[in-house]
């Protein structure tokens, strides 16, 4: 039996461990499906280290299930972050990565010759220059060193330390302290924070979803290709079933629900001269691909077009070019104020007109009726009449209610 | 571009790094608890060899302690990829709350061998409220700053407040944290009343609607866990739902709750049982948030939280 090991070389298989511990939290070690026990103890108990604190467990009558239960209201930061410093390394890699950085601070601008000299004198390490060499290439590459040519020599020296501009500008801390916790790959302002040694101890976030992080790999590489304007080859694993599809096309937005959870990437697919939104959760391999001509413009036209999206469909099943929907709610006009201020906030710009004492009407015009439906739900208790061009929508609203009333009351 | 899973990032790097920070002198004591404070569980098995025996030689024993072989102002650089992530967030239009133009400016300036890692147009928040914050007005900035030191420095606050019901209030506060929704896009000040009782209540205040800031110059002692007096907000019972496994109904929920506390277990083949942990801040969102699911979701209990169901149900079918 191999070694329990805490660190991992790839992240792709712990993904969807961590994913189906926190999302889900309730599945036994005999339905996680397609993973071996021994496999399943092993990412058990590495998810177990890796979060201590947030793993809960339970007992049920099939067993143990292990499962995080966070509130992210509660938290400093995204205590998921913590999977992407679990990164797998050899002893040279971390003896080199501080006997290098340590060495070129006090001597700067050395040849790879020069450094192996160095650690040997400086702390009696013994390392091939052709190894220091390539370690130095590697941090060069990623902008910790930076190398310059002098004369026939490569000299190497370490960039500038962030303190001073820390330092210089103090506010630029405490909004890596916010953007952390809010933005977009946080994980890589965490990082900055360790980095720099300070931790968050003024921000908390409310509706984030933390497990989106688990998709900022992919993410990364999808800004890559747009920022390149270039296609993209996908691999897809449906979130319904445990069918694997390809798709290829333009990558253009990063479609996100702040209450839903979900992230989609949205994509021109050229073959069907179509927009067409793929959760990025179920993204499992991405391809860069050839340089897409008309990026700009299919850009342009998506920006048009998503102002008549409700949420990330772009067609309907009425074959209609877009849908129209009219609300008729019962708002009382002196007390139920607020009611008004969320048509108006979350209606996306929906008309809103009175036309009787405390009856009110929304009407608005979206591609796809259907996807309204959530959002009307939670007026329940106050709809007097749905009409739309788009006939399933009012027949799905009533026959869900009646189901609900029965679900309730018989 | 350069890699997210490096282990320049690892948790191991980190500690060492921020070890060799402390001190130049070092107990084996301290290096234990500080490895168990700031890593993975059981990290410290692989480590505390590595750091005290003959392993990477960043330390040597002298007098009973262990003596850093590194540079006392010894860092670590940026790599490229936090370079053009700090790019990024200069573009957002809430940096302006942190930084002045010409800081702005400067740090761009300082990263100018790198592009932003993302532009704020690569992302678009489709269900996001339209009443967001006014992050450009001046006062808002000003009072922003003002509670952000305040905080930091555990100092009491006067507020002017408008509330909801545009009534003028004037208070003094404790300002513990400065909470961010994504979803509404603006920030709330979560604090504690000056002269509270025993277990103080936390209050949140809107800053679009905060008139004035003014500091006190009186300093707290310490701030108090925000997170304990927040737990403790919570109900005694949490509301029990039934989640029918249809049109995919399962998945949805248990993502869109993934930001509760909660727990979940199967009952049979597609039902589920989840209890959500709520307070009253957050009741009218969850019960909307549940309302939504339709009849793929059943509220079972608590007994307040069933009402409010069953009353909007109710009202519906008499309209």
């Amino acid at each position: 039996m191999s070694e329990f090991k805490e660190l991992i070389k790839s992240f792709s298989k712990s993904r969807e461990y961590v994913r189906d511990f926190f999302v889900y939290g309730f599945k036994t070690r005999d339905e996680f499906s397609g993973w071996s026990g021994r496999t399943y103890d092993n990412e058990r108990r590495r998810l177990e280290s890796w979060l201590s604190g947030y793993v809960k467990q339970d007992y049920t009558s099939k067993g143990k299930n292990i499962y995080l239960s966070i509130d992210s209201n509660l938290l400093d930061t995204n205590p998921l972050f913590r999977v992407w410093k679990a990164k797998s390394f050899t002893d040279n890699d971390i003896m080199l990565h501080f006997y290098i950085l340590d060495y070129l601070l006090k001597s700067p601008e050395q040849t790879a010759d020069e450094i192996a000299d160095g650690l040997l004198k400086e702390y009696g390490k013994v390392f091939d220059s052709q190894i220091v060499r390539r370690k130095s290439n590697q941090y060069a590459a990623e902008g910790i060193l930076i190398k310059e040519k002098s004369g026939k020599e490569v000299l190497y020296r370490l960039a500038p330390p962030f303190q001073e501009l820390l330092t210089a500008h103090s506010g630029l801390e405490n909004a890596i302290k916010l953007y952390q916790l809010s933005s977009p790959l946080g994980i890589i302002g965490n990082t900055i924070m360790d980095t720099a040694s300070f931790q968050n101890d003024l921000f908390r976030i409310k509706h984030n979803f933390f497990v989106h992080t688990l998709e900022d790999e992919m993410l990364l590489l999808i800004l890559q290709a747009m920022h390149e304007r270039k296609s993209v080859l996908l691999n897809i694993k449906s979130t319904k079933s445990e069918n694997f599809l390809e798709a290829k096309g333009v990558p253009l937005k990063i479609f996100t629900s702040t209450r839903t959870g979900r992230r989609y990437l949205c994509l021109y697919l050229p073959d069907k001269k179509r927009f067409a939104n793929i959760r990025m959760d179920a993204v499992k391999s991405i391809k860069i691909a050839d340089l897409y001509p008309d990026y700009e413009a299919i850009r342009d036209k998506l920006e048009k077009n998503k102002e008549s999206a409700w949420g990330v469909s772009f067609q309907n099943d009425n074959r209609h070019h877009s849908e129209h929907v009219k609300l008729t709610l019962r708002i009382n006009e002196q007390s139920e104020k607020y009611i008004l201020k969320r048509l108006q906030r979350e209606g996306k710009g929906g008309a809103i007109q009175q036309i009787a004492p405390d009856t009110f009407t929304y009407e608005t015009e979206v591609f796809d009726a259907n996807e309204m439906l959530p959002w009307i739900r939670t007026f329940i208790g106050r709809i007097v009449s749905i009409e739309s061009d788009c006939p399933q929508l009012n027949d799905r609203f009533q026959r869900d209610f009646l189901t609900m009333y029965h679900m309730y009351f018989k | 571009m350069t890699e997210l899973f490096s282990e320049v990032y690892n948790c191991y790097f980190q500690v060492i790094k921020s070890l060799i920070e402390k001190k130049n002198f070092i107990s084996e004591k301290e290096v234990t608890l500080h490895i168990k404070n700031t890593c993975f569980e059981e990290s410290i098995l692989y480590l505390l060899p590595k750091l005290t025996e003959q392993g990477w030689g960043f330390y040597e024993k002298q007098d009973g302690l262990l003596h850093s072989r590194l540079s006392e102002n010894f860092y670590v650089p940026l790599t490229d990829l936090q370079k053009s992530y700090i790019k990024a967030i200069l573009l957002d239009d809430k940096i302006g709350l942190f930084l002045d133009d010409k800081e702005i400016e400067a740090i761009s300036d300082a990263f100018s061998d790198v592009e932003p890692l993302y532009l704020p147009d690569d992302f678009y928040y489709y269900d996001r409220f339209a009443d967001k914050d006014d992050y450009k007005n001046p006062d808002y900035r000003n009072h922003f700053r003002t509670i952000l030191s305040a905080i930091q420095n555990h100092e009491y606050i006067n507020i002017l407040y408008e509330s909801r019901y545009h009534r003028r209030l004037h208070h003094s506060y404790l300002p513990c944290r400065i909470e961010y929704s994504i979803k509404n896009d603006c920030f709330r000040l979560l604090a504690v009343e000056a002269h509270h009782s025993q277990q103080p209540q936390v209050i949140t205040l809107n800053l679009c609607r905060i008139q004035e800031v003014i500091p006190t110059g009186r300093i707290a002692r310490q701030l108090p866990n925000i997170s304990h007096l927040i737990q403790h907000s919570r109900y005694h019972e949490p509301v029990c739902i039934l989640i029918k496994n249809r049109r995919n109904a399962l998945e949805r929920a248990m993502l869109q709750f993934a930001n509760y506390e909660k727990s979940t277990r199967k009952l049979d083949e597609d039902i589920y049982e989840c209890l959500i942990y709520y307070n009253k801040e957050t009741e009218t969102e969850l019960l909307i948030e549940i309302l939504s699911f339709g009849p793929m979701i059943k509220v079972v209990g608590n007994e307040t939280f069933l009402r409010q169901i069953k009353e909007r149900l109710m009202r519906q079918a008499a309209l």
